[in-house]
């Protein structure tokens, strides 16, 4: 890329009063920049882009207006036509994309279901739910034993109902898919 | 007791045996599943980068309400169009970290052994029975420990095997979205400059004018050595006349550079992106390889 500001003139840089030369340059300039649109090629119509910018910074705004607006007008088609194509060509590959990230999903999620197997998450949470449950029978049992007034015997009943229905839920989980959680 | 040490023992060479045979075949994940971060990483940068370059072209003054529309829409089309990128990157640092979740789980068998007969140890403890014999429980983790190596290192050769036709699509899929982002960033980099310019062309070509007068002033007088004092006035008034467009011309020089550094550190960060995408999917191909009987499935070719 060339720099912002380029005060010394190129070598092929017409005279600023050959007016002829100026517009023969910029009709060829034209003429690659309509080349490269209809190649679709980027880097042709990045290299055409760049070459009518240079054209407007070497020529003269003042004795040659026509000529410069002309290739400042060339030069703003090519970078909207390049952005206008790319956007497109990320669109057309959007559908594929998300086909192929869902291809990818369920191999995570078999790796991770038998990590968790592997750690015996399952078997330990099982163990767990076991022990919550006979912990909360053994206090309902002591609770019936010491008569214990009745809003802490319901509480006790209650919550060993909820530690068994636990219980019960990860065995029938398991027998149903011992692979899940 | 005898006979059972014996079976023990026998078990015990048989899944030894089996972990010899795995061991060849073990795979090292971590390079992989350090590699899918920056993927995602980048990606979510990368959207968001070009999209905001294309604003800043839309924040250059004197374009019109049309022009300006049009920057912003296609910033905003970008975004909306991003979304599946985004979902991508999400997906392969997911899946490199699920690798890293199982082989983890591989290494950690004789722990999770341990804490199972802790919890169970508990339970024995509550029901006031006597607690698991100390020697089964370390048997019963060392055995597990080399089934879980074993397993683990199969199901992370299964998984490599499974995604490596997706992930090899992604990449190609995703290092083409990146030439197309590369080809705006370029082409925002011509356009940033011509619009800065476009309002000033007469300001420029006065300086430059100017610098060339400057500069054959300078040359003349190197050839005189100073012999025609009439030259230092008009080198004098030169510079003068040069001094006075610095306020306006330094401002919109710097206003242009900054923008063409701007956009060429965006696309270095597009390039770095590139190359992560491309050290994964390598990656991946290398560790899949020995279990891949098709190098690409048809059906995520792109």
């Amino acid at each position: 890329m060339t720099s912002a500001a380029s005060p010394q003139p190129a070598a092929n840089t017409p005279t600023p009063e050959d007016k002829a030369a100026w517009a023969q340059l910029l009709t060829q300039l034209i003429e690659r920049a309509q080349s490269a649109l209809l190649t679709g090629d980027v880097r042709h119509r990045l290299a055409a882009q760049e070459a009518l910018i240079d054209f407007t910074r070497r020529c003269d705004p003042i004795a040659l207006t026509d000529l410069h607006r002309l290739a400042n007008g060339a030069a703003s088609d090519l970078f909207r036509a390049t952005v206008e194509a790319a956007l497109r060509s990320l669109a057309s590959r959007s559908q594929q994309l998300t086909q192929i990230t869902a291809a990818l999903t369920p191999v995570a999620h078999q790796a991770r279901h038998t990590a968790s197997h592997l750690r015996l998450s399952t078997a330990l949470k099982t163990v767990q739910a076991l022990r919550h449950a006979a912990q909360a029978a053994d206090e309902l049992r002591t609770a019936l034993a010491t008569r214990a007034p009745a809003d802490e015997l319901m509480t006790s009943i209650n919550t060993t109902i909820d530690h068994l229905m636990d219980l019960s839920a990860r065995i029938d989980v398991n027998l149903m898919d011992p692979r899940r959680e | 007791m005898n006979r059972l040490c014996a079976r023990l023992f026998v078990v015990l060479i048989g899944v030894w045996a089996l972990v010899a045979a795995a061991g060849c075949a073990r795979l090292e994940v971590g390079p992989l599943v350090r590699a899918g971060e920056p993927v995602r990483s980048g990606l979510v940068q990368a959207g968001e980068i070009v999209a905001s370059d294309l604003a800043l072209l839309a924040s250059v003054d004197e374009l019109t309400a049309e022009q300006t529309a049009d920057l912003q829409g296609w910033a905003d089309e970008l975004r909306s169009m991003w979304a599946p990128r985004l979902a991508a990157g999400q997906a392969i640092a997911d899946y490199a970290q699920a690798l890293a979740d199982l082989a983890e789980s591989g290494r950690g068998g004789r722990q999770a052994i341990a804490e199972l007969a802790a919890a169970v140890d508990g339970l024995l403890t509550t029901l006031s029975a006597p607690a698991m014999p100390a020697g089964y429980v370390q048997l019963a983790a060392s055995l597990y420990g080399i089934y879980a190596q074993v397993q683990a290192s199969r199901s992370i050769a299964d998984a490599l095997a499974a995604a490596d036709g997706a992930v090899q699509a992604l990449s190609v899929v995703l290092e083409r979205d990146l030439d197309d982002l590369d080809a705006i960033l370029a082409a925002s980099a011509l356009e940033l400059e011509r619009r800065l310019r476009e309002p000033h062309a007469q300001l420029i070509s006065h300086r430059m004018n100017l610098e060339r007068t400057r500069s054959l002033l300078e040359s003349r007088s190197a050839q005189l050595a100073g012999q025609f004092a009439p030259l230092a006035s008009e080198m004098s008034a030169v510079t003068t006349l040069i001094d006075a467009t610095r306020d306006r011309y330094e401002p919109l020089m710097q206003r242009i550079a900054a923008g063409h550094s701007r956009i060429a550190s965006h696309r270095h960060l597009l390039r770095q992106l590139r190359q992560s995408i491309s050290d994964f999917a390598a990656a991946h191909r290398r560790l899949a390889q020995p279990r891949t009987s098709s190098p690409s499935p048809p059906e995520h070719q792109p």
